[in-house]
């Protein structure tokens, strides 16, 4: 069951799974080749302001792939009214278990599309003694935010339904409304901070999005 | 004597008299009138401009808030709300005196009576609340000078905001140049903390300097010279950066607008990455606009392990003693500053941050979040839709 959901979410996904490895793996060398030349006598700052490009760039493609996968598997599945997965023999929830495992595999693709990038544009700097690249450290990171940036989406999806843009519409405002009231009500301030900070920072469920991000560093 | 003829003009000047008084009352009445009625004028004038300065004079000099609390040399003055908060801070700042500043530090902050009270900052809608942290009682004090800290800040916080007042009483009234070599005006009472000895580290290990490197590899002389302790012979140029240095130092100086030669090399520098011309503008720099290579924050952490290792006392053998720094600080913390600035560079060495490296625990909880999230699709009892 578990090899036929996988194969079914990789023919839905390898078009935009091949897209994010290859960017994945290009970015890094890309940035590393384009900053390079312009760095010249590179200083260790200039290194570390280039490996935090990096960084950023592989968040934010991890994100948007475990975005995609998600969006993309239910949109196909609620186009056709579910139909395939009513039609399996089993219930909804082993059914959506089953396809979260099988997007969670086919999306540490993206993740080695990182590492293998970052790997070799790191090879090629001369690095001085005091910094170190950190390619697999920055891999496992954007495996980690592409299963949690899929499984946010996958959650939204799946539990709303059919009303998952008033769902993100009404989540956007709250915060907006959260982050407007920091300046209009200042005895709340102190207290939206503190949940703020907990979202973002390790052990919230943000942390690993906003922690640090950088192909080479100290 | 009496003649009549006398007697006579003295009939007709008491007739006249009698004729003209009525008429010079009446002339000097209304005169008198106008003044009463200016000084009038005047004096509702002085009683409305003695309101304002009152207002002022309150608004600036407010009243000593009644409680003190007593530790030592350390008195603060504060108001029955937030006294157990500032009971608890009193005596950790008293403590951290005691430890670090010995009774040439306490003589200083007795001279000093900081105060904790509840106020009011603007934000953008309305007023915030907020404890400010004043310094003396004695002098008037402006807004500006206050430090606010959240109303509900901890002891903890609080005992911060007062042991950083208390390290700049530290500093003042020493001599100037000891107050220009520690050039951030607070003695470091307190060590630094991991983010901050963490970017200490981050700035070593970054900042494109030969005098840093020959310091990292263990050169005393030159961790001295790039602390301004000690300097070496040569100029700064020579002394702290090598040519390959030179054009990350022109990122953050550039030469003088009128010596057009250095301008255009810097230009090329900057823009061609030419290093020649980057050895031509970074020679054409004048001496004293050289950067020295290492922040003040890096001076604190070594004043720092002086106060550390020349105990309570130390501090007064630093404000005391005379001649240069380096003497000192030799006599401050009685020990050769090789010595001292070995064990600084160990303990920035042994700070450096692992930001990259995935502890166990984040990875466990972004996993855990990752499953709480889909357990909310899983466990969904309605139909697919």
């Amino acid at each position: 069951m578990f090899g036929q959901t996988l194969y079914v979410q990789w023919k839905w996904n390898r078009d935009f799974l091949a897209f994010y490895t290859a960017v994945g793996f290009a970015a890094p060398l890309l940035i590393l080749w384009i900053a390079l030349p312009h760095l010249g006598l590179t200083s260790a700052r200039e290194l570390v302001s280039v490996g935090r490009v990096v960084g950023i760039t592989s968040a934010v493609i991890a994100v948007v792939a475990g975005l995609t996968v998600a969006w993309h598997g239910y949109g196909i599945d609620d186009r056709v009214g579910h139909i395939y997965a009513l039609s399996l023999p089993i219930t909804r929830s082993r059914a959506l278990g089953i396809r979260a495992g099988a997007a969670a595999l086919i999306l540490t693709l993206p993740a080695l599309g990182v590492w293998v990038g970052a790997s070799l544009a790191a090879s090629q700097v001369d690095l001085p003694t005091t910094l170190h690249s950190y390619s697999g450290s920055l891999a496992s990171r954007a495996l980690l935010a592409a299963w949690l940036a899929h499984a946010c989406m996958f959650a939204l999806r799946y539990s709303a339904g059919r009303r998952a843009q008033l769902v993100l519409a009404t989540l956007v405002i709250c915060i907006g409304v959260l982050g407007f009231a920091t300046e209009a009500v200042p005895s709340a301030r102190g207290v939206i901070m503190r949940a703020g900070d907990f979202v973002i920072s390790n052990p919230g469920p943000f942390g690993v999005l906003f922690g640090r991000w950088t192909l080479i560093d100290v | 004597m009496s003649s009549p003829r006398t007697l006579i003009a003295a009939i007709a000047l008491a007739a006249a008299t009698a004729v003209v008084s009525p008429l010079t009352a009446q002339s000097v009445r209304p005169n008198t009138d106008s003044l009463l009625d200016r000084i009038r004028v005047l004096d509702s004038a002085v009683i409305v401009r003695g309101r304002s300065v009152d207002s002022i004079r309150r608004s600036l000099v407010r009243p000593v808030p009644p409680i003190a609390v007593r530790r030592g040399a350390l008195e603060v003055r504060t108001v029955a709300a937030v006294e157990s908060r500032v009971r608890v801070a009193v005596d950790s700042v008293a403590g951290l005196i005691e430890r670090r500043g010995g009774p040439e530090l306490a003589a200083r902050v007795a001279l000093h009576a900081p105060m904790v009270l509840p106020d009011s900052s603007r934000a953008m809608f309305g007023m915030v609340r907020v404890l400010a942290l004043v310094s003396d009682t004695a002098r008037r004090s402006a807004p500006i000078a206050r430090r606010p800290i959240p109303a509900t800040a901890t002891a903890s916080q609080i005992a911060d905001g007062l042991a950083s007042m208390v390290e700049q009483f530290a500093l003042q009234g020493v001599d100037s140049a000891l107050a220009a070599w520690v050039m951030v005006g607070r003695v470091p009472l307190r060590a630094a903390s991991a983010t901050e000895a963490g970017n200490t580290y981050i700035e070593l290990a970054t900042t494109a300097s030969a005098a840093l490197r020959r310091c990292r590899d263990g050169d005393a002389p030159s961790c001295l010279d790039v602390l301004g302790i000690d300097s070496l012979p040569g100029t700064r140029l020579e002394r702290w950066y090598a040519p390959d240095d030179y054009r990350a130092l022109l990122g953050i100086v550039a030469p003088a607008r009128e010596d057009s030669v250095a301008v255009t090399a810097w230009l090329k520098c900057r823009d061609d990455r030419d290093a020649a011309a980057c050895v031509t503008a970074a020679t054409a720099l004048p001496n004293n606009r050289i950067p020295p290579p290492l922040s003040p924050a890096a001076r604190v952490m070594f004043l720092h392990e002086v106060l550390t290792a020349g105990g309570p006392a130390a501090y007064g053998r630093l404000v005391n003693a005379s001649g240069s720094v380096r003497t000192r600080l030799e006599h401050a913390s009685r020990e050769p500053l090789d010595t001292t600035v070995r064990r600084w560079r160990d303990r920035i060495e042994r700070a450096r941050p692992d930001r990259m490296r995935l502890q166990p625990g984040f990875v466990i909880a972004s996993l855990g979040w990752t499953g709480a999230f889909l357990g909310l699709a899983v466990v969904r009892r309605r139909s697919w839709a």
